[in-house]
């Protein structure tokens, strides 16, 4: 039926936003209503051979039922399209920026994603960077005053929390083995599952988002 | 108290700019606190030595930049994503290798060095054994490959044999579906009967008297019949007025037919034809994100740096490729000799950087005793003699020597590991950059993909074809038909289990999709090239058949046509 296609692609889309996971992208459905919406150019431009004029009576309405369709198509084409982004987004910053762990290989989203949306992530990964380091780079510019705000500030560090923190120490307990880490203070680490920590939370930031180590409290 | 030194560091830096940052401190700065990434100890006395060596250390800015566009390069990579959990000095290493290539496109914005010449071809020249090929196999839930949990094994469980079945038929049957003409037209009307609908065999029950096209497996039952068998059902195939299309159909090929399901549930045939087949950039542009060869996967901008680079003109080079080498034959060794010292004496600069000689390494078949493995060892030591004689071809060229057929260990079973290292130790002693790969095994140049299969397939295919009612195979060309059999079926040998055993579970390293670039099927049949959907195939033929011939591979020509061109010794004999 017309229009089918592109239903299929707007519940899909939905289901994606309730359950916020991103699910396998359905190529069938997206080829369907492309070439759906090529047969149906291809009949309205028949119908408008006469250069722009408007065919006459019944044709005319066929033309128009034909041309809500296509646009109908379009949207749910696009909504679809949207809805993969935004999903991606979302899990980008879930994980404070870090792609390895919002799509490492053993990450659900990961399994789920295909060539367009590897693109789309890591184009956009290094746009979020920009705009981060964009913050540094001005600090070199003559006439600024005073601390930097990235100092006391990183924009995607804490996730998707925005509350701030409580205490300037943390103690943690490690989830994985990691191994040798170095922190931002050049002090080392070694992260094996089990052992616990007590660092200052600048430290640990990026650890607690990607999920290396949790707070006991 | 440690932890809130670099902080206040950090502030006392901008403030003040007279205080000097050490590099590790700025590269812990950029690394850590801007892109939020994880350090391995190594990690920061990595770059502390690269600040160095390029005398960077008193200038902070340039420092920061050099540092912030190498992390970029690094997060950015490849295979990004399964990426680092840390940083680690090996991964910083292979991405200042990599942006090397970025450096020299024309207009890229001056890496730090801004010299490309420093970039080292042989770094991206790699040899891939058919045994550490990363498993895909495809996924029914999710239409699309997927990553076996499991390493593959030499012993898999019983399911593996039907799995293996099922990978290519899937694999092929995705291919169909994308095909414009096995599309259903979507509007109502005339056209709607005309695409070609593909029936699986389950759905002909009951429908005696339809004309029907269905996809599957040419396979012979117990019965001596031929069926053609998919995922869940199977229907005897009567031949007696089927044209076939062009191609070999062999037994263990996935075929498209076309015919009438008649009242005695049999299934008469009036065409079969090979499944449609699709180019390498259409499969990239959907699995490119896949690393089917496991040296990491490139993007399709990745790979356009990468063409780019290849048809360089300082990277201008050559592979030689020799099938046939039997180390026993004397006018075989002398006619090496000769071949050898006439690239030896050549300019460095055009001089070929690999050299793929192909088995067999003995005219007769290896049989698994004391005698034959002593003169095996003996061989391969007069052909690292042999070798030793061009030192500076040693110091510039790679070899890489693939098994043939009959080569130890006994065993038909495909893929055929390398040559055993206790044959060998002659070789790895003399030989500098000395690869014994797999057969078949791959060579990534590049953006290129090359397999090398060292098999006698015109043989093997010719015998096992099918027969079709008055089909005559004599007039046509049996090159293209081998060509395009083996590319359409996307696998190196699609034939049934008891005529090419295979390794069930590495199924998986002889799928040609997406395809090759290049395909060498070195072959005892006559030396031939053909392109067929872009993919260049040629068989070097064996070296001592009527002259000494073998082929010379140019990677950075644009034409595939013209990237293989035959050669042979002069004759000698007058």
């Amino acid at each position: 039926m017309l229009g089918d296609h592109a239903q299929t692609l707007v519940l899909d889309a939905h289901r994606s936003l309730q359950t916020r996971t991103l699910i396998p992208y359905n190529t069938e459905a997206v080829r369907a209503v492309i070439r759906e919406a090529q047969s149906l150019s291809d009949s309205i431009s028949i119908l408008y051979q006469d250069q722009g004029q408007p065919p006459p009576s019944p044709y005319y309405e066929e033309a128009v039922i034909k041309a809500h369709a296509l646009k109908r198509n379009y949207r749910n084409h696009l909504i679809y399209h949207q809805q993969r982004l935004d999903t991606l987004k979302d899990k980008f910053w879930e994980k404070g920026g870090m792609l390895s762990a919002a799509f490492g290989a053993e990450t659900d989203t990961r399994k789920h994603m295909t060539t367009a949306d590897e693109a789309f992530a890591k184009s956009y990964a290094e746009l979020c960077m920009r705009l981060k380091t964009s913050y540094y780079e001005d600090a070199d510019e003559p006439g600024m005053q005073g601390p930097q705000m990235m100092d006391a500030f990183d924009l995607l560090g804490g996730g998707v929390d925005a509350a701030p923190p409580k205490d300037v120490f943390v103690t943690v307990r490690v989830l994985k083995d990691v191994g040798d880490v170095e922190t931002v203070s050049g002090a080392r680490l070694t992260l094996t599952k089990g052992s616990q920590y007590s660092l200052a939370r600048e430290d640990i930031e990026n650890m607690i988002v990607q999920g290396f180590v949790e707070i006991i409290d | 108290m440690f932890a809130s030194q670099p902080a206040s560091s950090a502030r006392r830096g901008l403030k003040q700019k007279t205080a000097q940052r050490t590099p590790a401190q700025v590269a812990r700065k950029v690394l850590v606190t801007e892109l939020a990434l994880n350090l391995a100890p190594d990690a920061v006395p990595w770059m502390d030595d690269l600040a160095r060596q390029f005398e960077l250390e008193n200038d902070e800015a340039v420092m920061e930049e050099t540092f912030r566009h190498l992390a970029k390069g690094l997060v950015t990579r490849g295979d990004g994503f399964d990426g680092p959990q840390l940083v680690t000095a090996d991964m910083l290493e292979e991405t200042y290798n990599r942006l090397l290539v970025t450096a020299e496109q024309p207009g890229a914005e001056g890496a730090h060095t801004g010299a490309g010449d420093e970039l080292d071809s042989t770094h991206f020249l790699k040899v891939v054994d058919a045994f550490e090929m990363p498993a895909w196999r495809w996924g029914d839930e999710r239409k699309g490959f997927e990553k076996a949990e499991a390493g593959p094994s030499l012993a898999p469980p019983a399911t593996s044999k039907a799995r293996y079945l099922r990978d290519r038929f899937n694999v092929i049957k995705q291919v169909i579906l994308r095909n414009e003409h096995f599309s259903p037209p979507t509007l109502v009307g005339q056209e709607r009967q005309d695409y070609m609908k593909l029936t699986s065999i389950k759905n002909l029950l009951g429908r005696q008297g339809g004309h029907f096209l269905i996809f599957g497996l040419l396979t012979r039952m117990e019965d001596g019949a031929l069926y053609l068998e998919d995922l869940d059902d199977k229907v005897e195939l009567d031949l007696s007025e089927a044209t076939p299309e062009s191609g070999l159909f062999t037994e263990g090929s996935f075929v498209l037919v076309d015919g009438d399901y008649t009242v005695d549930s049999i299934f008469k045939v009036n065409e079969m034809g090979h499944p449609p087949s699709e180019r390498r950039a259409a499969a990239r542009r959907i699995y490119g994100h896949h690393d089917f060869l496991g040296t990491g996967a490139m993007s399709i901008a990745e790979e356009e740096e990468l063409i780019h680079a290849e048809r360089m003109p300082q990277h201008e080079t050559s592979f030689i490729v020799l099938s046939d080498i039997h180390l026993d034959n004397h006018k075989i060794m002398v006619a090496l000799e000769k071949l050898l010292s006439a690239y030896e004496d050549m300019d460095d600069s055009e001089k070929p950087s690999l050299f793929v000689l192909c088995g067999n390494f003995r005219s007769r078949p290896f049989l698994f005793d004391g005698e034959a493995t002593r003169e095996y060892q003996e061989l391969f030591a007069s052909l690292a003699t042999l070798l030793a004689k061009f030192p500076s071809l040693l110091a510039h060229a790679r070899f890489l020597l693939v098994p043939g057929p009959t080569d130890p260990w006994s065993s038909n079973l495909l893929p055929r590991p390398a040559l055993p290292e206790s044959l060998v130790k002659p070789l790895l002693a003399k030989i500098p950059h000395i690869t014994f790969g797999s057969n078949p095994c791959r060579i990534r140049y590049f953006s290129q993909e090359i397999v090398v299969f060292r098999e006698d397939m015109m043989g093997r295919m010719m015998r096992n074809a099918v027969r079709m009612g008055d089909s005559n195979t004599e007039g046509a060309d049996l090159r293209k038909a081998l060509v395009q059999t083996i590319l359409d079926q996307a696998h190196l040998a699609p034939l049934p289990l008891n005529v090419r055993p295979i390794l069930w579970d590495f199924d998986h390293s002889l799928r040609l999709y997406p395809m090759p670039t290049t395909l060498i099927l070195a072959d005892k049949f006559d030396p031939y090239k053909l392109v067929y959907e872009d993919c260049l195939v040629f068989n070097p033929g064996s070296f001592a058949r009527r002259r000494f011939g073998w082929s010379t591979y140019y990677p950075q020509m644009v034409d595939a046509k013209e990237r293989m061109e035959e050669s042979e010794l002069p004759d000698e004999r007058n």
